[in-house]
């Protein structure tokens, strides 16, 4: 049952660190777990990427996702079951040569859920630990200053020698971060750090860390289900499903060009029509019979064919409503156009949401003008062919 | 430097590939070694205790339980257990829940009262209890009962004797039950504690009494908890050694805990099989007990745990508050301080008399009896050299076991860790008796040893080690550690700075109980020890049966106070080493 395995030191660690290439490199790695009524699951099913020096990769999904699965591996808290990875481009785990480095000679930093703080140490000597341990000695007066620079940095310099039970969540959290940061390793991964916060703390510990790492330029792996988080924070999201990568893309482009209706849901709020394709032109622009009418919209999912079932999904910010003053309008060649009547109009300040009941449909609108549709007003919507995206039921 | 084993045959052996990657280190390895002996330690006895039933001398037989049948007073021998285990356990019950609920529920609450009230069996050994009060209530000499004699004298009422009796059944249940509430006190704390009392409030707002929500929804929403208090009594309860032999003999009362180690240690020669088939009934009880107890908690209608902390009005008991107090300190009162004064005074008097002079109080009759006498001296080496070894063993063993179990989801380790808790089920009479058919003879040949005493002490008290540390170490949250690997601590390292310190104050709490218990021990020291491997219990034994009452005072004296300045050192190290936890405001862990 239990075999010495895994056991190594990175091949280059003494080496100069490359300056070009990945500061991870994540290939093919898998990861399954024993439910307990017997069955495997996939917890990460053949998952490949890479993250590039100084980016900011958020994972981001539901809870059960796999994305913290992911996360330890790449800290080496769990082990793969299968695939490779490097950091800094020192491998670090690659079932196929059986090699595994273990997560104190990975030199990376790491914020957990809980933080993780030390009880029993103080601020300061939780944040000089990782300097103890780093292979360079370093002086007392050296660790000292590093702590206090670091301490500084998250603005809770005057706190070194309390203890954390003495301090509330939020400057708990500056301490985990101070003490992720003291090492200056070129790797931070975040599990979560923010879901223990208050909403007003986690703003603003938000804006701090996204100048924080834009200035000091680690490379962060950050895992969360809150997708305000993950677009504020992201160089690019990885939205994850069932143990894979769902899409990866820049916050735009996961917003506005989803590849799958799970995405679209997951990172916005959106209005879905379904309908089937009649049409599909060489640049990918598809034409939806709806029972509403027509609409137009660019094709999201691989291999949609004219016939195809398909759902045509729009933000409700995209969509414009007017009162309606003629016969109800009809769709011109690059957008859609349906009547309908205004069920509800909920006022949130920024934005006003109207539902507005076109034909069995219920469509939500956003607007942010002044001027108010009463309930109960006809209305015409309109949105753009730029805004639809064609994807698979 | 990189690849240790050659790579693995890319076969599609797709799922199984994740057993092969467990690293076996060190620390795992010595852990596993030592939790296999102590799990063997703990249950190869009581194998032989079930063994010796059927087979003596190596010959199949019914023998022992001939034997047992054939004991002419067996029905009252096990009619008086049953009634002074019962009664006082009922008594107990009452008396302990009510505590704790006052304690817990309501503005009687005392501070301290709830830290101390576990460590009263502790601070008192129940031998030195029982002796103190055999001096305070004997009939004509009870220093209790001439005071009350002189009280009442004043008022013109002249008494000969008397008005107490402790050598009787109402004595013998009281003491019983002084040192049963504790446990109770303990566990139904324990269990209101993590109840939610809005339950109560929600009953008080349906328009319940008080009195009706007590007995409807307060103590049936936590009966785990009374179960578990009703189970632990029995335990304790039936192999109770050390209160029977002072107060049941004095009365005429036998009980089987007494003649068990009567036919072991008393008779010559030994009746070992009969003793077994007597032990074999203290099994049954217990079994049947813990037969009903798991029934109770697998009915599962209790109440839903709800997290810890809720915010709740404590009841006003308005003017019942103050007497509701003198009956929380009245139990400490009979408990320890009525006691200790008896044994104090006999003490220092020299003599048992109920005329003390005051003038005359001295140390000469302690230093006479304990120090200059060398009997007396080798026991109380011995059974500190025992306490100290042995308390150590024991909690070292248990840290060990106790982080195997919590870093390890290994089938086999479970299987030992329970295998190690095994003698907490048994009786510590049925546990004394398997170490002698086991270790006596050949091929070990341990009786009459401290090293036989040595084992049995850390077999029998190893799973009250281990629940210490197994909290211990459970409140250790494992992202604790995670994070120091992290930040480059290897295993080594990070049992070093981070479990290890977290771990200490519950490892010397748990080192100071063990110490306690085994210092103090009487039950398995009746039937292990003797002259060869004389120890305090032994001698306190042998004083009785042939002493001096200031002789038994004294060394009860020296033996309450060894325990006390132990276990209180202990408290003041565990609640300086745990000052970082001063703020309410712990640090949260996940997972």
């Amino acid at each position: 049952m239990v075999a010495p395995a895994y056991v190594g030191t990175p091949t280059a660690a003494t080496a100069d660190p490359p300056t070009a290439g990945p500061i991870v490199r994540v290939r093919d790695v898998r990861k399954r777990f024993r439910r307990a009524d017997g069955t495997d699951t996939n917890a990460v099913d053949d998952v490949s990427f890479d993250v590039a020096r100084g980016e900011f990769l958020v994972l981001l999904g539901p809870s059960g996702c796999g994305k913290t699965t992911l996360l330890r591996m790449i800290a080496g808290l769990e082990t793969p079951d299968a695939g490779s990875v490097e950091i800094d481009g020192v491998p670090v785990f690659d079932h196929a040569r059986r090699l595994l480095v273990p997560p104190e000679k990975r030199r990376i930093s790491m914020i957990f859920q809980s933080y993780a703080l030390w009880p029993h140490m103080t601020v300061n000597q939780n944040v000089a630990y990782p300097l103890e341990n780093r292979a360079e000695k370093l002086s007392r007066a050296e660790i000292a200053s590093r702590v206090q620079a670091s301490l500084d940095l998250v603005h809770i310099g005057d706190l070194g020698r309390q203890y954390p039970g003495q301090m509330s969540g939020g400057q708990q959290q500056r301490v985990a971060l101070a003490r992720a940061l003291v090492a200056g390793t070129d790797l931070v991964l975040f599990d979560e750090p923010l879901s223990n916060v208050d909403a007003k703390v986690r703003e603003q510990l938000r804006a701090e860390l996204v100048s924080m790492q834009r200035e000091l330029g680690f490379a962060a792996v950050y895992v969360t289900h809150d997708q305000h988080e993950a677009m504020g924070l992201a160089h690019r999201i990885a939205v994850m499903g069932e143990g894979r990568f769902v899409q990866l893309g820049s916050p735009r482009d996961i917003y506005h060009e989803a590849n799958s209706r799970y995405v679209a849901n997951f990172v916005g709020t959106s209005n879905e029509l379904p309908g089937t394709v009649v049409a599909i032109d060489a640049s990918g622009q598809a034409t939806v019979e709806t029972d509403i009418g027509p609409i137009h919209g660019s094709v999201g999912s691989p291999q949609i064919a004219v016939g195809d079932r398909v759902i045509a999904l729009f933000r409700p910010e995209r969509v414009r409503a007017v009162p309606r003053t003629g016969p109800p309008a009809n769709g011109t060649a690059s957008s859609a156009g349906f009547g309908g009547t205004v069920n509800a109009a909920l006022f949130f300040g920024p934005h006003t949401e109207y539902h507005v009941q076109c034909g069995a449909h219920l469509l939500r609108v956003w607007s942010n003008t002044r001027t108010e549709l009463p309930e109960g007003a006809s209305v015409d919507i309109t949105v753009d062919e730029a805004d639809v995206r064609i994807l698979r039921p | 430097m990189v690849t240790i084993a050659p790579p693995e045959p890319e076969a599609a052996t797709p799922a199984p590939a994740r057993e092969v990657r467990r690293r076996i280190t060190p620390f795992a390895a010595i852990a596993t070694v030592v939790a296999t002996a102590f799990a063997l330690l703990a249950t190869y006895p009581i194998l032989r205790v079930a063994l010796g039933l059927f087979v003596v001398d190596g010959s199949p037989t019914l023998g022992p339980i001939r034997d047992v049948f054939a004991v002419p007073d067996l029905g009252t021998l096990v009619l008086n257990t049953l009634i002074a285990v019962v009664v006082s356990g009922v008594l107990a019950l009452i008396v302990g829940s009510g505590l704790a609920w006052l304690n817990e529920r309501t503005d009687a609450r005392l501070a301290g009262i709830t830290d101390s009230m576990p460590l009263i069996p502790f601070l008192l050994p129940p031998i030195a209890g029982a002796v103190g009060w055999v001096l305070l209530l004997s009939s004509n000499a009870g220093l209790l009962n001439a005071f009350i004699r002189w009280v009442v004298g004043g008022v013109g009422i002249e008494l000969a004797d008397g008005p107490f009796n402790i050598f009787s059944w109402p004595g013998l249940i009281f003491v019983y039950t002084l040192y049963q509430v504790p446990y109770v006190f303990m566990l139904v704390t324990g269990g209101l504690r993590s109840a939610d009392a809005s339950l109560d409030e929600q009953s008080r707002i349906s328009g319940a009494s008080r009195w009706t929500t007590l007995r409807r929804i307060t103590f049936p929403a936590i009966r785990p908890s009374i179960g578990g208090a009703i189970l632990l009594m029995g335990w304790q309860g039936f192999s109770l050694y050390s209160v029977p032999v002072i107060i049941g003999s004095g009365a005429g009362i036998d009980v089987l805990s007494v003649r068990i180690v009567d036919l072991l240690s008393f008779t010559y020669p030994p009746e070992t099989a009969t003793a077994v088939g007597l032990s074999f009934i203290v099994l049954v009880f217990v079994g049947v007990m813990w037969y009903f107890q798991s029934r109770l908690l697998r009915s599962g209608r209790h109440a839903t745990m709800g997290g810890k902390g809720q915010r709740f009005t404590r009841q006003e008991l308005g003017r019942w508050k103050w007497p509701a107090r003198l009956v929380i300190l009245g139990y400490g009162f009979l408990a320890v301080v009525l006691p200790a004064v008896g044994l104090l005074l006999v003490s220092f008097n020299g003599y048992w008399t109920p005329k003390i002079k005051w003038a005359g109080l001295s140390l000469d009759s302690l230093r006479e009896s304990v120090f200059e006498s060398t009997q007396t001296l080798t026991a109380v080496q011995n059974s500190l050299w025992i306490g100290v070894t042995g308390a150590t063993i024991g909690m070292i063993a248990a840290a060990l076991i106790a982080l195997l179990v919590v870093r390890s989801r290994n089938r086999a380790v479970r299987v030992l860790d329970g295998a190690i808790k095994l003698p907490s089920v048994f009786s510590h009479l049925v546990i004394a008796v398997g170490f002698i058919l086991a270790f006596g003879g050949p091929p070990f040949y341990l009786g009459g040893t401290t090293v036989i005493l040595l084992l049995a002490y850390i077999s029998i008290y190893l799973p009250q080690g281990s629940v210490a540390a197994d909290s211990a170490a459970s409140q250790v949250g494992s992202d604790l550690a995670e994070a120091s690997q992290i930040n480059g601590a290897g295993g080594g390292k990070t049992f070093r700075r981070v479990y290890l310190p977290l771990m200490v104050p519950g490892l010397v709490a748990g080192w100071a109980f063990l110490f306690a218990r085994m210092v103090g021990d009487l039950t398995a020291t009746a039937v292990l020890a003797g002259t060869s491997n004389m120890v305090v219990g032994f001698r306190i034994l042998q004083i009785y049966e042939n002493g001096s009452y200031a002789e038994l005072a004294s060394l009860s004296v020296v033996l309450t106070a060894i325990t006390a300045l132990v276990v209180g050192l202990s408290l003041v190290y565990s609640r300086w080493q745990g000052r970082w936890q001063g703020n309410s405001r712990r640090p949260r862990r996940a997972r």
